[in-house]
């Protein structure tokens, strides 16, 4: 093994350190992120007796400070303040932001706008997941502590990765006017549309990426993945028009689950953990759920393009998936959807007349969910008849999966017990990053404590 | 045009999470020439993309705050032309990718300018809606100072 890897990275902590099975002792495991804002995230698993007594995930969670920052802005301002919640997916912030607008205003944009709004969204799946996947995901799998550790062996991959999530980026630019926070975005469409000749230079981008994406999913499908699966209850959209959902849709799960987005908090609901500033989500009276792109593949495998189907197949990779370490095998996939579905797109759009519609605002509430890369972003406001925002709610995928992945963390170590304590500390951190979740931005500085209380 | 190349300098942070945006300020309040080839600007940090925007440069002074335990606002200059900068320090922050890893990431894949500075300044409070610390803002005057003449004589240089 490597001095590189990531076994050499684990720190140990405090004196009384064992991985044996010790019954009668209580073993605490710590995963604390050294980057963020101290206090403001961590995972913490307490053993005792070789069963797991306590799981708890700490999440970070700026869309509470944004929800009071909303409060008394216009209804036209809310696009471009939600989409600085997050740098790697502000695209989905806008999108869900527009959509809950439209909705409260009863716009209805026409299919060039819809086109365009896809394809950004596009854009944003392809940066994102490919920072996922290439940066943060793939090293865990290939046994290096970072993406730093694996460009000395396989810089041509890591530079493949970065190509992959510039064309991501050069996407959004194109359409939204900057890579990070949009500025082209507005309720009703854009400030500008572009004309159908514009887009030569970025289809031959796509292409390449289209290509670069086939080879991206060849690459993950052959890391080796433990053998671990749960029994969850996914949840997504389902769009309207016969796509993969990205931008609208309403929300259905594998166990029955089929509602309207305006019927969300009805059946969903977030409440306080005692161990944790940002609210759970949870289905109500059944508990923990998924999203993200495994919902997605899983319960829209028929919408995915030729392409994408036919290559899920060649690699054996067909619904359902129940292992939420492949997850990188689905997110890869929807990298080469994102390719595949922006050329259709491209090839389709005609320039719209205008482009945008006027919106006129009136004392209403407007509900939005769309497709976030790591999955579904519920938004719903509430205007008074200047269209001012008397109330935001914004429920992020992040703080949907928590649950889930507290209870995936709860069973995986405790079938695992015997394992090493470094290799069972990996194995924690990779089930964290299976979600993506919005701590993936400093999971690379997660330290592992191991502690044996008496 | 690339010959007229000479420095990019790049004050890094998120300005919504308090200390962290002292890099963006920094650079917000550096004094601008044109045709100098001297290119200033801020970024979040948190694109590992970003070191594609480094390649070709032949200087790279970086501006980010730190968490090293030392005095609030102050300064530490760090030449990492050939080695890395510490991680522990700068990966407190709230990017995507430390700081030193971007760094180590641009140097495996050569495309790390072959002078690099970055000038670290002691942060205290990096949360989520909040200004920079009053104890970070006395100081960036004379930081902005400093770099500033740095920037003076890298070009007379």
């Amino acid at each position: 093994m490597s001095s590189d890897k990531k076994n050499s990275g684990q720190k140990d902590s405090g004196q009384k350190i064992s991985g044996q099975r010790n019954p009668g002792k209580t073993r605490t495991i710590e995963v604390n992120y050294l980057a963020r804002v101290e206090g403001e995230g961590g995972l913490k698993i307490k053993v005792k007796g070789g069963h797991v007594q306590e799981v708890q995930l700490n999440i970070f969670e700026p869309p509470r400070f944004f929800e009071a920052l909303l409060q008394g802005r216009r209804y036209d301002e809310a696009p471009d303040i939600t989409s600085r919640i997050c740098g790697i997916c502000p695209v989905a912030y806008q999108m869900s932001t527009i959509s809950a607008m439209e909705n409260a205003l009863g716009v209805t944009v026409d299919l060039p706008i819809r086109q365009l709004r896809r394809m950004l969204y596009c854009g944003e799946w392809v940066e994102s997941h490919t920072l996922h996947v290439y940066m943060l995901h793939a090293p865990d799998f290939l046994g290096y502590e970072s993406a730093i550790h694996m460009a000395k062996q396989f810089p041509e991959i890591v530079k493949r990765g970065l190509q992959l999530k510039k064309v991501g980026n050069e996407l959004m630019q194109f359409l939204g006017g900057r890579e990070i926070h949009p500025i082209n975005v507005r309720v009703g469409g854009f400030y500008r549309a572009p004309l159908k000749r514009e887009f030569k230079e970025i289809v031959q981008r796509l292409l390449w990426a289209r290509d670069a994406a086939l080879e991206t999913v060849k690459w993950v499908s052959d890391f080796s993945f433990p053998d671990w699966e749960r029994d969850y209850e996914f949840v997504c959209l389902r769009a309207t028009d016969p796509v993969y959902p990205i931008e609208e849709g309403t929300f259905i799960s594998n166990k029955g689950l089929a509602i309207d987005v305006n019927d969300y908090e009805n059946w969903f609901t977030e409440e306080h953990v005692a161990h944790s500033t940002a609210l759970q989500s949870s289905l109500k009276g059944r508990g923990a759920y998924l999203v993200g792109p495994l919902a997605r593949f899983n319960l829209n495998f028929d919408r995915l393009s030729p392409l994408v189907q036919e290559t899920a197949k060649s690699i054996g990779f067909v619904p359902p998936i129940r292992n939420p370490f492949k997850s990188i095998i689905a997110r890869s996939l929807e990298i080469l959807y994102a390719c595949d579905e922006t050329l259709r797109l491209i090839e389709e759009y005609q320039s719209p007349s205008v482009p945008s519609i006027a919106t006129v605002p009136r004392a209403s509430i407007g509900f939005g969910a769309t497709e976030a890369p790591r999955g579904v972003l519920y938004h719903r406001y509430r205007l008074d008849d200047n269209g001012l925002i008397q109330e935001a709610k914004i429920v992020p995928p992040t703080s949907q999966n928590q649950k889930s992945v507290e209870m995936d963390l709860w069973q995986f170590v405790e079938s695992r017990m015997s394992l090493p304590k470094k290799e069972l500390s990996w194995q924690c951190e990779q089930a964290v990053r299976n979600y993506d979740p919005c701590i993936s931005c400093a999971a690379h500085f997660m330290e592992v404590r191991w502690e044996e209380i008496e | 045009m690339a010959s007229l190349r000479t420095l990019l300098v790049i004050g890094i942070g998120n300005e919504l999470r308090g200390d962290d945006g002292v890099g963006p300020a920094i650079v917000k309040a550096l004094p601008r020439s044109s045709n100098d080839g001297v290119e200033i600007r801020a970024d979040r940090g948190e694109d590992p993309c970003i070191i594609d925007t480094w390649e070709g440069w032949p200087a790279l002074f970086l501006v980010d705050a730190i968490c090293a335990g030392g005095e609030i606002g102050s300064l530490r200059v760090f030449d990492a032309s050939q080695e890395d900068v510490p991680t522990n320090i700068f990966g407190r922050t709230t990017h995507t990718f430390s700081l030193s890893e971007m760094i180590a990431l641009a140097r495996q894949l050569g495309k790390l300018p072959s002078v690099v500075r970055v000038y670290g300044i002691e942060g205290k409070e990096f949360g989520i809606g909040k200004s920079i610390s009053k104890a970070v803002e006395d100081t960036v005057s004379q930081t902005v100072l400093r770099i500033n003449e740095d920037i003076r004589r890298w070009k007379n240089a």
